[in-house]
């Protein structure tokens, strides 16, 4: 019989130091958890993202190859006139049925808010900002010196993490004793072998850090810079949380990989929406319904509650676009609009921005 | 339990009666010892900050099943858990062994899972289920039928089921 394969797992317990720790947390403190999930960060290896060997080679041999050939006129002709060229993960979504425009499409989670103090959300995660890695996210031409990512719409703007180089080693044979650090590109683990300690690569991530400039205004979001980055705890830990940066191609790279640097936050705006208040109606009618034990309406509440901030999603993003100028080495300079839009996937669990040409 | 507001010594009470089995439905949700200890130090906040006044044993079981699954999938969500990977802390728990039969289950989607752990190993009816996941009876039960075939089918190519 299959059920005599399920043991009773009343031995699985928590450590009676922890439980300690979980009783007294409860009893005595209104935001320990925040302690709490700060501790167990530091128990995880946590990079922000890694670039695979694979492409790292292609995208080496495609430098190699490319570099020394000017881009031809029916490619101009074929990129609307632009000497350059944006693609995300168009490659991955074929399949979505998207329209032909579409380049990139993200998966976001609806859970990222930070944890605001003395804002309207005081004690409470506030969970309206949606958070979506614009992965694959390259940008390729010639001579391009420098390239400025930019958002002029209110409620969008950037969380930036520069990633180091990173040279893959085998991942089935990462254990304790293997010196190499684990990383994670898109939910996909990765062992980068070539940083043996944190402090490697932290090193290499200040490195990288260095070319990036100009991201230090934040006008897109209602919050300021210390309320998202000071009393926070989910979401944002970027180095750069602005609407606007500037990646400078000191390496003369032809193809700027930019792959899970760039997390685009679309913030709800304080107005009065609506769906806003119908929003933080929602949320207190689940907060009400669990604390009167109505066992099961959560889903039912949780579900309304995603599509409201769904609608909150689109209201924001509606005709929102984000700029890409590219400063080229003879002193030129392009700039194309890159429009943004959404779509649900399985029932309204999954919300999805996409990125267009426009 | 009395319709007052619960006492310091009562709610540590039920805390610690329920704290292992709030662990027990976020690890096999969410496969990390750290991820499932952030999430039963969740439920416990959140049931100290309810300030509850009132409740039965299996409802009170079934609210923190439903509050920590609801977590857990918060958890799935999240930003911070797309990007960051857990140690292997698998050695952290204290009955590994007891484990094998969870390893098994994680090789089945959510639905499958959480309802075969629910019902084998904290004892839920399928009623009780269908009222946490808000799902009808029957939906509960073809997906305990479903959920056993595939298990089956796993024990039996792992070579630890013999028909």
């Amino acid at each position: 019989m299959i059920k005599d394969f399920f043991r009773p797992m009343d031995n699985i317990r928590l450590d009676k130091k922890v439980v300690d720790t979980i009783v007294f947390n409860s009893l005595n403190s209104d935001n320990k958890i925040t302690e709490l999930k700060h501790k167990n960060k530091r128990k995880r290896i946590t990079i922000i993202a890694a670039v695979a060997a694979v492409l790292a080679v292609i995208i080496s041999l495609s430098f190699i190859i490319n570099i020394k050939s000017e881009q031809t006129a029916s490619e101009k002709t074929k990129n609307g006139g632009y000497s350059f060229t944006l693609t995300a993960n168009a490659a991955e979504i074929k399949n979505k049925k998207l329209g032909s425009n579409v380049i990139g499409a993200f998966e976001g989670g609806s859970s990222c808010g930070p944890y605001l103090k003395g804002q309207e959300g005081v004690g409470r995660y506030i969970d309206w900002f949606q958070q979506f890695d614009l992965s694959s996210f390259k940008i390729s031409g010639d001579n391009i010196k420098s390239v400025t990512v930019s958002s002029k719409t209110k409620g969008v703007y950037f969380n930036v993490t520069p990633i180091p180089k990173i040279i893959e080693g085998d991942i089935s044979k990462y254990n304790s004793t293997q010196s190499g650090l684990l990383v994670t590109l898109g939910g996909r683990s990765v062992l980068a072998t070539n940083y043996k300690t944190e402090e490697e690569y932290n090193k290499a991530r200040k490195e990288e850090m260095k070319k990036y400039s100009k991201a230090d205004t934040l006008n897109n979001s209602q919050y300021t810079r210390n309320q998202l980055t000071g009393a926070s705890y989910s979401g944002f830990f970027a180095d750069f949380v602005c609407d606007s940066f500037t990646y400078n191609n000191t390496d003369k790279n032809r193809v700027i990989d930019l792959d899970y640097v760039i997390e685009l936050t679309v913030e709800s705006v304080q107005t009065k929406d609506n769906n806003v208040a119908k929003y933080l109606k929602i949320i207190n009618e689940i907060e009400e319904n669990e604390n009167n034990y109505t066992v099961g309406i959560g889903n039912t509440d949780r579900l309304k509650k995603d599509s409201c901030l769904y609608k909150i999603l689109k209201a924001v993003i509606n005709k929102a676009t984000i700029d890409v100028t590219v400063n080229y080495y003879n002193g030129k300079s392009e700039t194309k609009s890159f429009a943004l839009g959404s779509y649900q996937e399985d029932n309204g669990w999954f919300t999805w921005l996409t990125l267009s040409e426009m | 339990m009395n319709n007052d507001v619960l006492s310091r010594d009562e709610a540590e009470k039920i805390i610690r009666k329920y704290v292992d089995m709030i662990f027990r439905v976020a690890y096999q949700n969410v496969k990390n010892y750290h991820d499932a200890q952030d999430i039963t130090q969740e439920v416990c906040i959140a049931f100290v900050a309810k300030n509850p006044n009132y409740i039965d044993d299996n409802k009170l079981k079934n609210w923190f099943i439903t509050v920590t699954l609801n977590k857990c999938r918060d958890l799935h969500k999240s930003a911070w858990h797309r990007k960051t990977e857990p140690l292997n802390d698998e050695i952290a728990l204290r009955e590994p062994e007891a484990f094998n039969v969870v390893n098994e289950l994680w090789k089945l989607t959510d639905k499958y899972r959480t309802v075969l752990y629910l019902h084998y190993f904290e004892d839920l009816t399928v009623d009780e289920i269908a009222s946490i996941l808000h799902k009808s009876r029957n939906t509960v039960g073809s997906w305990l039928t479903r959920g056993r075939k595939k298990l089956k089918k796993i024990l039996i190519e792992g070579g630890t089921y013999n028909d």
